[in-house]
């Protein structure tokens, strides 16, 4: 059995670190955008795939699994899978898995209760869905349609301010480097916001995380300064997690992971997104380990080494035995780093567990308010939520008032 | 659905941690509900977050257990904190401190049978049943019954000052400055009051940018200390107590005040200080046998001294203070507000003495009223005790000097400590009281007073 992993990137470094573990025959396979990643990659058996596909190549590799590693390579994944004739998505909806107003319309088309996203273009596009609004004074999410880890992502409450957002993203670059070339424009739900992991087999879905996202909004943007892991499925939770499945159903969403974004209405559960592969930008395992037993990406690599042992799994209910928080360590200022005097307050409140991706010190900080890990990820994980709770609200005091990182101005 | 426990502890703060440490230690195999609507640990006095709020007492006196006085030291040294006895520290770390312990107390009375519960909600009404070994029915707002051998009440400080003074009366506002724009200048902000609680709001509000004016009918700051130490031993009897020899008090402006006390305790020039912390404990000690209204009549009579002395502040909050005010950011005013006027984005406040200003934010920080004590309202059932109730024709119940409920004639086998023993205790806001009073209790309830002085029971 040889496992095709299609952009490694992102948190798919850890997927395939997982499947390496393993002991699995893997082949990296990157987009020609990723060129130079496939060049720095030590894996013995990475490739770059040319735009034809390279399907004689890939049989020739023995190939038997096709996984999507990142959200750029799902659709690459979905496209080879069939040429190879593997078990994979249902091809039927796999624009609606990459698109976010076609996955809406799928939705719709399913009667799952959805948020009506428009894509939009230019700004005589922005313009004609503004003037066909039913409620225009409804707040709106603006965002690139390439967007990731809150890139260009605004919370719009005017109808007049959509025209202007929308034509202050087009062309910008956005976090690959490229030019929005188009902008959703998104229905504002209100509640709170929720992450469902699931990894699915067969069109069965297994849930593997459930977390409740903190946001706060800063300068019209919503930024992510944690997600804590809930430890128990209450009525609330129970209906998030049936509302997603029926989502990956609508998406025909069969195997593998998926990273669902989910608000809980006044009206109930309101798909934000779905992301058919494993949750970004970190995956360190042994806090999830340690909080779940297993990690997103090792679930992944159960069901398609050890079905068997996969479907036993799917029997189990959710029972975490301790509440894990990832949090995305920021600082309110921009500038160049001076010294990170917070860390040593956080390595000793009660749950913290490790901190990754630490910015390096007479360096500028980099995406401040992105969630690209790139000022810090720390994590914590105890039996006790609200122990976790305290530490996480006394780390966030200290970095609202520029004491976790302190930086200076950069020179001009 | 009803529930039986050895004790029912009302509150869930560090008072109530307090409780449940001292009687857990002499019946580690009992069954112990806590009653509290929040998660237990976090009360409102050092469940802040912001590592910018620092304790007004040190780690030396903050131990929730009275026979090991190092345990708050011990707990922070193995966390890796570098902080001695005389450290006054984030208020968090004690939150998390209370919190750890109510944990692990759990973990250990389950290895010997026995059992700690948190029951969420308010205590809403107590009822004596006839007879059988758990007297007291405890009623929750959320319909649950719990039936007890035993009642503590350690409910913290909870009720706002209203009654900011003159027309201010009324007026309710957030007592804590959030950051609203983190690291930039928000405005300017008054906040009432000039003791502790306001000194915490004012600091906060400086730390995030704003301009601050503090004000009271004083005027007057409380006293610089850098540590707060008490007696080896818990004061044991009702000795005769002597007010401590304490600087005269002056009408010098504020700056030089603050920045003369500021001098002294740097260089470790208030002696004062080191009579504190005894006063404090042989004074609540020597108050058993007062009446309430003596009590009362003590902290009024006293109120500059106590507000002074008893409750300083510690040198880091003065060094900010007095910084601020050389900064020209803070001032401190004599008197209050005529008139308060509120809109979305600003308040604009009106002086006696004609001037009018407007501010981004005025903050009540006149601190908190102790709890009321239950009262007897014969109406509901036989001699139940109902909270929240002040309405007339229903008598508040009455604590003994062993801090024991008596409603009438009876004594029911409910005590107080902390705040909510106000009416026996002078000085209550000072976690070391409950602990002593939590140790006193758990012997009482235990009926280990044999190894106490014996006090003469005198109800009011």
């Amino acid at each position: 059995m040889s496992v095709l992993l299609i952009d490694p990137v992102s948190s798919g470094s850890f997927l395939a670190a997982a499947f390496a573990e393993s002991g699995a025959e893997t082949v990296h396979a990157y987009g020609t955008e990723f060129a130079d990643r496939a060049a720095a990659d030590p894996h013995p058996r990475s490739l770059v795939l040319s735009e034809t596909g390279d399907y004689a190549e890939l049989e020739h590799l023995g190939v038997t699994e096709v996984v999507a590693a990142s959200e750029f390579g799902v659709t690459r994944a979905s496209e080879i899978a069939d040429h190879l004739g593997m078990a994979h998505h249902g091809s039927y909806k796999r624009e609606a898995r990459r698109s976010k107003p076609a996955m809406q319309r799928a939705l719709e088309e399913a009667g799952v209760p959805s948020l009506r996203t428009h894509e939009v273009s230019s700004v005589a596009e922005a313009a004609d869905v503004v003037s066909r609004m039913n409620a225009p004074h409804r707040p709106h999410i603006v965002k690139p349609r390439e967007s990731a880890g809150g890139d260009g992502c605004s919370l719009v409450t005017q109808s007049e301010k959509i025209v202007p957002t929308v034509e202050s993203l087009l062309g910008q670059s956005n976090l690959m480097g490229q030019p929005n070339t188009s902008v959703l424009i998104q229905d504002y739900a209100e509640g709170p916001q929720y992450i469902v992991n699931t990894v699915s087999s067969f069109g069965q879905h297994y849930l593997s995380e459930i977390y409740y996202e903190h946001i706060d909004e800063r300068s019209g943007s919503p930024v992510l300064r944690h997600i804590t892991s809930l430890s128990y499925l209450d009525e609330d939770a129970q209906a998030i997690v049936d509302y997603t499945f029926s989502c990956l159903d609508a998406l025909e969403i069969l195997h593998g992971a998926a990273h669902s974004e989910v608000r809980l209405t006044p009206d109930g559960p309101r798909l934000v997104e779905v992301n058919s592969r494993v949750m970004g930008p970190r995956l360190d395992p042994d806090p999830y380990m340690l909080a779940f037993g297993y990690t997103h990406q090792h679930l992944v690599v159960e069901q398609v080494l050890s079905p068997t042992n996969f479907t036993t799994r799917m029997s189990r209910p959710y029972q975490p035995q301790a509440t894990l928080c990832k949090v995305f360590l920021r600082s309110p200022n921009e500038g160049v780093l001076a010294g990170s005097p917070g860390l040593e307050t956080l390595r000793r409140l009660p749950g913290f567990h490790s901190v990754v991706c630490l910015p390096t010190i007479g360096r500028p900080l980099q995406d401040i308010r992105l969630t690209t890990a790139k000022t810090g990820v720390a994590y914590f994980v105890h039996e006790d939520a609200s122990l976790i709770a305290s530490s996480v609200r006394a780390i966030h005091d200290l970095e609202d008032a520029g004491e976790f990182f302190r930086v200076q101005p950069c020179a001009t | 659905m009803e529930i039986t426990f050895d004790l029912v502890i009302i509150g869930g703060g560090a008072s109530g941690i307090a409780a449940l440490t001292a009687y857990s230690a002499r019946n580690p195999s009992s069954r112990i509900a806590l009653v509290d609507p929040e998660e237990i640990g976090f009360g409102r006095a050092f469940g802040f977050a912001d590592p910018m709020l620092l304790t007004n007492t040190p780690v030396g006196v903050m131990s929730l257990d009275v026979d090991d006085p190092y345990d708050f030291e011990r707990y922070l040294h193995r966390r890796g904190w570098n902080f001695g006895p005389d450290s006054f520290v984030p208020r968090y770390l004690v939150a998390q401190y209370c919190r750890e312990r109510y944990l692990r107390t759990g973990t250990m009375m389950r290895q010997t049978g026995g059992e700690v519960r948190h029951v969420k909600g308010r205590c809403r009404r107590m009822a004596l049943a006839n007879g059988g070994s758990t007297p007291v029915e405890v009623h929750t707002d959320e319909g649950r019954v719990l039936r007890a051998r035993s009642v503590v009440l350690a409910m913290g400080l909870s009720r706002r000052h209203t009654d900011v003074a003159g027309s201010c009366r009324g007026e309710e506002t957030a007592v804590e400055p959030v950051r609203t724009n983190p690291g930039t200048s928000t405005g300017r902000v008054l906040v009432l009051g000039t003791k502790l609680s306001a000194i915490d709001a004012a600091v906060t509000a400086l730390a995030a940018g704003n301009d601050v004016v503090m004000c009271s009918p004083s005027g007057l700051l409380p006293a610089v200390r850098t540590r707060l130490s008490c007696a080896p031993t818990p004061p044991r009897g009702h000795n005769v107590v002597a007010a401590p020899a304490i600087p005269a008090h002056t009408d010098a402006a504020p700056e030089p005040k603050l920045a003369e006390e500021v001098a002294l305790a740097e260089a470790d020039q208030a002696p004062w200080q080191d009579l504190v912390g005894p006063f404090i404990d042989e004074l609540n000690a020597s108050a058993r046998g007062w009446s309430s209204a003596d009590v009362k009549s003590f902290r009024a009579d006293h109120a500059r001294l106590l507000a002074r002395y008893v409750s300083a502040m510690p040198l880091h909050n003065a060094r900010i203070l007095l910084a601020a005010m050389r900064e020209g950011r803070l001032e401190v005013r004599r008197g209050v507000p005529d008139r308060l006027t509120h809109s979305d984005s600003h308040s604009d406040v009106s002086w006696d003495s004609g001037l009018t200003e407007t501010y981004d934010a005025v903050l009540n920080a006149t601190g908190f009223l102790p709890p009321t004590l239950p009262t007897v309202q014969p109406g509901i059932g036989h001699d139940d005790l109902v909270f929240d109730t002040e309405e007339d024709g229903n008598a508040a119940a009455r604590l003994d000097i062993d801090l024991r409920v008596w409603a009438g004639d009876v004594a029911w086998p409910v005590w107080a400590i902390g705040s909510a023993a106000h009416t026996r205790t002078p000085i209550v806001n000072y976690l070391r009281t409950a602990t002593l009073q939590a140790a006193e209790v758990a012997d009482s309830i235990l009926d280990r007073t044999t190894e106490r002085e014996t006090y003469v029971r005198a109800a009011d």
